[in-house]
């Protein structure tokens, strides 16, 4: 199982990098001294519904068009299946942009939440690990347990908000990192 | 152009067509605006978040601006 041993390891990648070790990364609010120890982004088969849509709305045209030709004109159909098409990479674009950029961050300092909303709204929540009063796993279904993704939550103390890492990998792995680095 | 020949040209098309061509260009241009809008925003994601994607992402924006333009244009000057 991948797990760190020292506090600056060697980086390592798992999952299509949605559970990364150490990563060669920078974040906008990291300090001089503060080193990322896990990166986390939602479990790769989480996406796949997205992935098939797309799929299956390319293959559309090949069938619909037989049907479509009659009532529009040539120039016309071609516009529709250029726009068809436009449309279709956009939203898998931006639904890999979703993916790529809501990530959840382990630093030797504190936890952080970068949530993305529709790529255009933008929330981050951090918590230093003095403010980490509980971490929580939860893992329901057949295929969460059995692919291992879960949600992660981190209850902060007082008024400050919660963290949470949803849908990501090995969850059992990255509360024990947690709370090995809160007893640091 | 005078008025008679925006009259006559819009007379010409059937309801549809021009329904397409309105919508195409109505639709396109907000979908240009859109992708002009997504390279501004990856450029701050990548702020936020350095992923190391050798400007792929940045190349992608760029290629949905041009499909966006694309669809545009198509839409004011060909149907």
């Amino acid at each position: 199982m991948p797990h760190p041993e020292e506090p600056s390891g060697k980086p390592s990648y798992h999952m299509f990098h949605s559970y990364c070790l150490y990563p060669k990364m920078k974040f906008e609010t990291q300090s001089s001294d503060e080193e990322v120890v896990l990166l986390l982004r939602a479990h790769p088969l989480t996406q796949l519904p997205w992935i098939i849509t797309a799929i299956i709305f390319s293959l559309i045209p090949f069938f619909g068009v037989f049907i479509v030709s009659s009532f529009v004109s040539g120039l016309e159909l071609i516009f529709v299946i250029l726009l068809w098409y436009s449309l279709i990479f956009s939203y898998s674009f931006l639904s890999f942009l979703s993916w790529l950029f809501n990530v959840g961050i382990v630093t030797n300092k504190r936890v952080l939440d970068f949530d993305f909303s529709l790529v255009l709204y933008k929330e981050i929540s951090a918590a230093a690990f003095n403010d980490v009063s509980d971490v929580t796993v939860k893992e329901a279904g057949f295929i969460p347990s059995y692919f291992n993704f879960g949600n992660v939550f981190v209850q902060t103390a007082g008024t400050e908000q919660n963290i949470e890492f949803l849908r990501v990998p090995m969850p059992n792995e990255v509360v024990t990192i947690i709370n090995e680095l809160a007893e640091k | 152009m005078s008025i008679n020949d925006i009259f006559n040209f819009f007379t010409s098309l059937s309801l549809f067509s021009l329904f397409i061509k309105l919508f195409g260009i109505i639709f396109g241009g907000l979908y240009l605006l859109f992708a002009i809008i997504m390279i501004r925003q990856i450029e701050i994601l990548k702020n936020a978040i350095n992923v190391h994607d050798q400007g792929i992402l940045l190349t992608l924006s760029y290629l949905q601006t041009f499909f966006a333009a694309i669809v545009f244009i198509y839409a004011l000057l060909i149907l």
